[in-house]
């Protein structure tokens, strides 16, 4: 996946970003608005004040953190697409440990939260992982499988065993977690939390892991050419292995900030598709440190951004989605860009038939 | 009995869109250009259903329309990763996305409701019941009160395995898949075989979709597909796009749903039962290659 990507550089991004901002604007002006004034508008919620600069901040961290644990995935020739299912485990086991433990300080309860959900997500991953390494089944449709098992699961031990009744009625959650678990706020009664300097001390632990060590390397290697790696002594397996257990461990982490640091309990389909937006934000920024993290901070900014235009005109935040989903279609066509369309055309056709072969 | 054929009827009706989808989606992976954007495509048909059948009041208008926004997606997704080179994966996932944001962005611009679209001016697909077949003893509820898209979706798995198997245009397509070059030797239009094939998969996804929100329910509500589109490209790649495996686990799933169906009258849990159809899949998925293995050490010890 990574070495298919890496050729995209700047200049294509911008391009790809300036394109998809255009066909955004068509599908605007088929609603019956003003691209500009609502391009305005979502700049505005995204940036335009102390709150709206929260809200970005907000919506950034889930996804930095599912970026990564993506992008993990990608760099050691993985496809996990149960990051949804991995988080929503470790934000429920979290949120366990944030109120059942009481009376422990708060950088310790915290510490414990955020471990038990990383368990969590670990755990979720490892299935999918000894399946693959094991016996060869495919990741792919396993980890998408137990990503709806995930959230019926959650849901079920919600609500036979850890239901807040009171003041939730009959919504699904458990009760709010200790305050000593509770991630700090950046700015009092906006929705930033701490939770983002986590998640960017994690994405500095992923480039540390890539770059600077042993199993870095190996990763790379795996995953850019299994059998080079296999000749060269790797243990191909073990690679895979450990990436995907540490997919699901960033994966868990990120329920767990999300719980922590926002929600404050567990509640029943918390999530807005954070797995799949980090799988996207992973593709966009060629599963490196540095392009995860602007790739979640530019998805940051279009989530705030729409919901902003939501709240202000009639047009539905599900815009973001769209002008993300043009971004991601723009950035992937390397025709476009330097060597324009028509000059490719000559090439022979490769093959690229999905990796089972490998 | 009843509780049988009922089985039978729900596992048809759940099957459906699944195998649908799936079976289009194996002409894209034979011909070499794997699809993973089925969900979209399929929630796409099914809202474009739902535009038709409200606005003439007729549901073959809708399955028309459904057809045709089918065909326009997949020669997009085509032309992306043919022609500007667009790694499939990746696009596959930019579209889903597209999918599911513009639905949702057209359902208040269009019908001004969010979340759901009901309305009495929806005509459904009609159910057919076929005349004898309908009486068999354990699988006549296959027969019953179905529609003409379930019916098509059985027919055109096996249209499929006679296209890719015994005729020369699925060996082309074969070729394409697994050998791209030998197959521009040869003289075949590589670029073009891909582009019909992802149009085909294109139609069936949204077809598929039209069953959705015409068949199953008369409706249209945001990401309705529920990850059906998912569970099908779960199809494809585990059975490597083979159409008896394919027809396998469409199957497989749609039963353990329908299963799950009747288990819901026992007054079990029901979050735990909407998991037997994905633990299902997930277990046979990982249970076939291991026994695999385990033959093949039998084998070896002997």
């Amino acid at each position: 996946m990574w070495n298919k990507m890496k050729q995209s550089n700047i200049s294509m991004v911008l391009m790809a970003v300036l394109l998809s901002l255009l066909f955004g604007g068509m599908v605007i002006l088929m609603s019956g608005n003003n691209p500009f004034l609502i391009y305005g508008k979502m700049l505005q919620g995204a940036l335009g004040s102390r709150f709206a600069i929260a809200s970005t901040i907000r919506w950034t961290t889930p996804v930095l953190l599912t970026g990564v644990a993506a992008a993990i995935a990608f760099r050691g020739g993985m496809f996990n697409i149960g990051v949804e299912g991995q988080m929503y485990i470790g934000a429920m086991l979290s949120a366990l440990a944030g109120y059942m433990i009481k009376g422990v300080p708060a950088p310790l309860h915290i510490l414990i939260c955020v471990l038990a959900g990383a368990l969590g997500g670990m755990l979720w991953a490892f299935i999918p992982a000894v399946a693959r390494v094991y016996y060869g089944a495919s990741e792919m449709v396993i980890t998408l499988m137990m990503n709806y098992v995930a959230i019926n699961l959650t849901d079920y031990l919600v609500k036979y065993y850890f239901l807040a009744g009171g003041a939730y009625g009959s919504t699904l959650v458990t009760a709010e977690i200790e305050e000593t678990a509770k991630l700090s706020k950046i700015w009092p009664n906006l929705s930033a939390h701490t939770g983002i300097f986590f998640a960017l001390f994690i994405v500095l632990v992923f480039w540390f892991l890539l770059n600077k060590t042993q199993l870095g390397y190996e990763i790379h290697i795996s995953g850019l050419n299994p059998r080079f790696a296999k000749c060269g002594g790797v243990s191909v397996n073990q690679v895979r292995m450990s990436v995907m257990l540490l997919s699901g461990m960033v994966g868990g982490i990120a329920g767990s900030v999300e719980v922590l640091g926002y929600l404050y309990k567990f509640m029943s389909q918390f999530s807005p598709d954070y797995g799949f937006d980090g799988l996207a934000v992973a593709l966009l920024g060629g599963s490196t440190p540095a392009g995860v993290f602007l790739g979640s901070i530019f998805m940051g900014i279009i989530k705030a951004g729409s919901l902003q235009v939501e709240r202000a005109t009639n047009i539905s935040r599900s815009l973001s989605m769209i002008i993300q989903g043009i971004i991601i279609t723009f950035v992937s066509c390397k025709a476009i860009g330097v060597n324009g369309i028509w000059k490719n055309k000559k090439q022979t056709v490769r093959g690229n038939h999905s990796g089972s072969e490998v | 009995m009843e509780a049988v054929y009922s089985i039978f009827m729900v596992t048809a009706r759940v099957t459906t869109p699944i195998l649908l989808a799936a079976t289009g989606g194996i002409y894209s992976d034979k011909a070499g250009l794997p699809n993973i954007a089925l969900d979209a495509m399929m929630i796409m048909g099914a809202f474009m259903a739902v535009y038709g059948s409200f606005f003439y009041g007729n549901a073959a208008v809708g399955v028309f329309y459904a057809i045709i926004i089918g065909l326009a997606i997949g020669l997009l997704y085509g032309f992306i990763c043919i022609y500007l080179k667009g790694d499939n994966t990746v696009v596959g996932i930019a579209f889903n996305l597209i999918g599911w944001g513009l639905t949702t962005f057209l359902l208040p611009v269009i019908y001004g409701t969010t979340g759901s679209f009901v309305s009495e001016l929806i005509v459904s697909l009609k159910k057919i019941t076929i005349p004898v077949l309908h009486a068999l003893p354990v699988l006549g509820g296959i027969f019953r009160n179905q529609t003409m898209i379930t019916y098509f979706s059985w027919l055109f798995v096996g249209i499929t395995w006679v296209i890719l198997y015994k005729t020369q245009m699925g060996m082309i397509i074969r070729a394409c898949g697994e050998n791209p070059q030998a197959a521009e030797t040869v003289g075949y239009n590589v670029r073009v075989t891909r582009l019909i094939c992802s149009a085909i998969t294109g139609v069936m996804c949204a077809v598929a979709g039209a069953h959705l929100s015409l068949g199953l329910m008369t409706l249209f509500s945001e990401k309705m597909t529920a990850g059906k589109g998912f569970i099908a490209l779960a199809a494809v790649t585990y059975a490597k796009a083979e159409p008896k495996k394919v027809l396998f686990i469409s199957l497989l799933f749609g039963f353990s749903n329908a299963l799950s169906n009747q288990l819901q009258l026992l007054q079990l849990p029901s979050d735990l039962i909407l998991m037997v159809p994905y633990i299902f899949v997930v277990v046979f998925v990982i249970a076939d290659p291991m026994l695999h293995a385990f033959q093949l050490k039998k084998r070896k010890m002997v």
